[in-house]
This record gives C-alpha cells, sequence and structure tokens, in this order.
C-alpha cells in the first residue's frame, strides 16, 4: 500500500475521475474515512448553496439593455490609456457621464416639480418635521424637446438607484366596478350623448394603483453630487390613475377621459426636497429654457410642471368649475384636450374632438 | 467602444450577473455589480487578451467588487430595511427578488454562514459550487492548480461548522 494521500488529492478526487486515487482508497481505511468526511461536506455545501444560484439569468433583450447602459457609462475604447486607473476611470465617466445628463436632469426635474407641493398640515407628527412632503394643486406648462424626455424614469439611474418602476403597472379592466377597486377611486362616467361622433360606445378601460417611485441619489453614479445629498432617497408618488379610452376613426383616440389622485414627492435620509431640485437646475448641460421656466415657478411647492412638446402644442390657462386647468391644442386644430384639478384630483379629457367638445366635456365631468 | 467589448459583454455578461447573484442574492445589486465589472473592463488592458484570461479577469474583478459590497452590508442591510418598509405591497407580492431573499431563512443563514469564511474560501467554494473547474478557479485566484483541492476543503469544511452554528 502507498502512503496516506494529502487532503488536495482526496478532495479533488471526488469532482476529477483517478484511477490512482481509487486504488489506493480500496487498500487504505484511513484515506477511505478522510474521503468520506469530505465528501460529506461537499455534498452539503452544494446542497446548501444550490437555493444561491440566481432564478433566471438575463436574456438577449436584458443583456443588449445592459449592454447600452455600460456603454453610456464606461470609458471610451479608444484611450484605454485615460482609463488604467480607476480614478482617472471615474474622470472619464464624469464627462460621458454628461451626454446622458439632460435627460435625466431634466426627468429628475419634472420629478422633484411634479411633486412640489406642501403641504405638510400642522398637526403632523413631530417625525413628519423631518421630511419635505408635497402635494400639486395647481399646473405649470413647461415646454421642452421631447427627446428629452424619452424613458424618463430610466433615465434617473444617472443619478442612483431607482426602484419601483415595475410596482404598478396599468392594467386592463372589464367595467368602472374593476377600474374603481384597483384605483381605489370611482372615476366619472360620459354619457353616451356626449360621445364625440364617431366614438366607440364602449370605452377600453385601464387602471393602476397609486404607488412609489423611489431614487436613492448616489455619488458613485453621479460623481458631481454634494457629499450631503448621498444617499438621499427621492420618493415621488406617483398617482393612482383611471383612463377610459374611446376609439374613434384614427390614430388617435376619439376621446380620452383619466382620472388621476395626487402626485407628491418628498425626500427622506439626507437633503431636502429643495436642495435636490437646486442641484438638478444647477446640472450642466441641462437646456437653458427648461431651467428658466422652472425657475420662474415661483410657488414651485404647490405646482405641477407639465411637460409640452416644443412647438407641436399651444395651450391656455383657463377654468373648469372654477378650478384651475389648462387647455390644449395642437396646430391642425383636430385634437385638444383639457387638464384640470379638483376635489384633490387630477382630471383630463382629450382626444380627436374640436377644442369647444373638450371643454364643454371637462365642464360636464368636473364642473 | 469597441466590437471585442461588445462580444466579451454578450457572452459574458450573464455569467458575471449569476456570479454577482450568488454572492449579493439580489438582482438589481447584481446588475448593478455586473455593470460596474463591465465598466472596468472598457479601458483595461486585458480586454486584448485570450478570452480565458478575460473571463478569468471578469471573475476575479466580480468577486472582490461583490465582496466589498458585502463587507458594506450594514449599508446594504440599512437600504434593504428601507425597501421592505416603502417598496409597496404590490411588488412585495410579484415576488420580488429583495423581499424573496428575505422571506427564505435557509438563505439568509447560507449567507451568514459563508460571510464567516476568509474571503479566499468564500470565492473557491461559490466558484466550485457555481460549476467552474478547478482550473478556472486557480486562474481567477491566481492560484496554483494544486491548491484548489485543499482551499476547497477547508472551505466546505468550514462552511458546514459555521451553518451548523449559525442554523437553529
Amino acid at each position: 500500500m502507498t502512503a496516506c494521500l494529502d487532503t488536495a488529492t482526496l478532495r479533488s478526487g471526488l469532482d476529477v475521475p483517478d484511477a490512482a486515487l481509487d486504488e489506493h482508497l480500496a487498500s487504505c481505511e484511513d484515506c477511505r474515512a478522510v474521503s468520506r468526511g469530505l465528501r460529506d461536506d461537499a455534498i452539503l455545501a452544494g446542497a446548501l448553496l444550490r437555493p444561491l444560484e440566481p432564478e433566471a439569468l438575463p436574456d438577449a433583450a436584458a443583456t443588449e439593455a445592459a449592454l447600452h447602459k455600460v456603454r453610456s457609462l464606461a470609458p471610451p475604447a479608444a484611450d484605454p490609456a485615460a482609463v488604467a486607473s480607476l480614478p482617472q476611470q471615474r474622470q472619464t465617466r464624469t464627462r460621458r457621464w454628461d451626454a446622458g445628463l439632460r435627460a435625466a436632469a431634466a426627468a429628475g426635474l419634472v420629478v422633484v416639480m411634479t411633486g412640489a407641493v406642501v403641504a405638510t398640515p400642522g398637526g403632523r407628527s413631530a417625525a413628519a418635521a423631518f421630511l419635505a412632503a408635497f402635494r400639486s394643486e395647481r399646473f405649470a406648462v413647461v415646454t421642452v424637446d421631447p427627446a428629452e424626455l424619452t424613458d424618463s424614469f430610466a433615465a434617473l439611474e444617472q443619478f442612483g438607484r431607482v426602484r419601483g418602476l415595475r410596482s404598478a403597472q396599468p392594467e386592463r379592466v372589464n367595467d368602472l366596478a374593476a377600474a374603481a377597486e384597483v384605483a381605489g377611486f370611482r372615476p366619472a362616467t360620459v354619457d353616451a350623448e356626449s360621445l364625440p361622433e364617431g366614438a366607440d360606445a364602449t370605452p377600453t378601460l385601464l387602471a393602476s394603483p397609486g404607488h412609489e417611485v423611489s431614487l436613492t441619489l448616489r455619488q458613485r453614479r453621479a460623481p458631481d453630487l454634494p457629499a450631503n445629498l448621498d444617499g438621499t432617497r427621492l420618493i415621488l408618488g406617483v398617482p393612482a390613475a383611471v383612463v377610459q379610452a374611446y376609439e374613434g376613426e384614427g390614430d388617435v383616440p376619439a376621446l380620452v377621459v383619466a382620472e388621476a389622485s395626487q402626485v407628491t414627492a418628498r425626500t427622506e435620509g439626507g437633503g431636502s426636497l429643495n436642495e435636490v431640485r437646486e442641484y438638478l437646475l444647477n446640472t450642466p448641460g441641462l437646456p437653458p429654457s427648461t431651467v428658466a421656466q422652472l425657475r420662474a415657478i415661483d410657488d414651485w411647492r404647490t405646482t405641477l410642471p407639465i411637460p409640452v412638446p416644443l412647438g407641436d402644442v399651444s395651450w391656455e390657462d383657463t377654468t373648469v368649475g372654477g378650478s384651475p386647468a389648462v387647455a390644449f391644442g395642437d396646430e391642425s386644430g383636430l385634437v385638444a384636450a383639457v387638464l384640470w384639478q379638483r376635489d384633490g384630483r387630477i382630471h383630463g379629457v382629450g382626444g380627436a374632438l374640436p377644442a369647444s367638445q373638450a371643454r364643454a366635456l371637462a365642464e360636464e365631468l368636473g364642473g | 467602444m469597441s466590437d471585442r467589448f461588445d462580444d466579451v459583454f454578450r457572452a459574458r455578461y450573464g455569467e458575471v450577473y449569476g456570479l454577482a447573484w450568488r454572492v449579493l442574492g439580489d438582482r438589481d445589486e447584481a446588475e448593478d455589480a455586473a455593470q460596474d465589472v463591465f465598466a472596468k473592463l472598457a479601458g483595461a488592458a486585458v480586454l486584448d487578451r485570450p478570452d480565458t484570461e478575460v473571463a478569468a479577469w471578469l471573475r476575479r474583478v466580480t468577486i472582490n467588487d461583490c465582496f466589498n459590497r458585502v463587507r458594506g452590508r450594514r449599508r446594504a442591510r440599512e437600504r434593504v430595511d428601507r425597501a421592505v418598509r416603502l417598496e409597496p405591497l404590490a411588488e412585495a407580492e410579484a415576488g420580488g427578488p429583495l423581499l424573496a431573499v428575505l422571506r427564505s431563512e435557509e438563505q439568509t443563514e447560507v449567507r451568514a454562514a459563508l460571510a464567516g469564511l476568509p474571503e479566499r474560501q468564500r470565492a473557491t467554494l461559490l466558484l466550485r459550487h457555481s460549476g467552474y473547474r478547478y482550473a478556472e478557479i486557480a486562474q481567477t485566484l491566481d492560484i496554483a492548480v494544486g491548491s484548489v483541492g485543499v482551499l476547497l476543503a477547508r472551505a466546505e469544511r468550514a462552511f458546514r461548522t459555521a451553518y451548523e452554528e449559525t442554523a437553529p
């Protein structure tokens, strides 16, 4: 019999066939005992570690999306020397980060401004004083380049971790009762005789519950983020909503009636909402006209900015049933919409209909 | 960004993500870690080396990055706690990976036992039980192939002991 084998050989023998090892084990009780112990440890480790396997690996689409994201973060390959060390890489990332900055900053501002309202009602607990809580009360139209708001929530990833995007997708429901169950409120109904000409009699109904989207600002993602904002959570309350869409003959629905609860925003764990807003407003590369329009909103804590594509849409301030409202129309005069707030909810009607009919419907529903 | 980088990314992203997931146990964290690793690869000289070397580099950087994240577990735990308190119920009920992890006491105990191992043992254990061959483990950890067996044996024994002490 040969001399006893070392642990490395015995352990690797459990994974890799080894005739010499088998021959030795057949004649060596000591090594068999050691091997059995190693095998028991290995089996237990395998069993315990198996649940740590990922539930699913990224598919091709997710991989491409990740590649796209990394391309926007990573330094250019043409200059490898510049990124040989981490500090240098971060500098490069900062420059590259500018490329997606405008979209992200614009989206961030919409998030912050969107919730820009106040109201910490008197009497809230002392703990609430550490939060900045906001609720929309009126609108302000802000013109934007549509390209800057594309995929706006995803663009927020430039500033940190975004959570909650998957939590409440709109779902198609069969009737208003089901919509009310999802949204938590019963939406207004449209009389059949008020429908625009050519509209289907039965609407397609979509409903979504209210949920929160949070952005945790991280200096690692946004290198110029002030230290006191690192780790700050910006929490946007995305309202519950019900949409009733009446299809017509064209691409644009004949009528869309939408109703949503309040938009809110607050911060936790560091900077105030005002500080986050200021940081975003000072982000280099943000279109000056957008910044100027947002800064011009004096009562930003109570004002919901409505991004409107530059040049395509006209609008005017108005009222619906005495409540503040904005009426929109496109250049063709064929599409119109009215947005208003009433009783703590945001309402909208619009579609391929004349402006006068949109106004009349708004008054009927919300007056 | 070069074609070489894109090819490597497409070929290896899932693998890197999977390794990160095993260490971190959270989909978002694993994606974040995997993407950070590839962002580092984009400017690294190793990208010009053969595939096997690039793969070993990716595993090594992934493990180091993820272990660093685990070292900051106190902060991570705070984030998790906040997420549990604040994530909408709909996501929780949909079986979000974060909550799935938290709900699994077994995983929690396994991770606690893993966290107590020396890092090289922990890395060896994770790599081997992720299906990597001895040569790949050796290349990843920059050790001799002949050392993998003994390192693995020690890791499995230490892991078993730690788990039995951790589990009720």
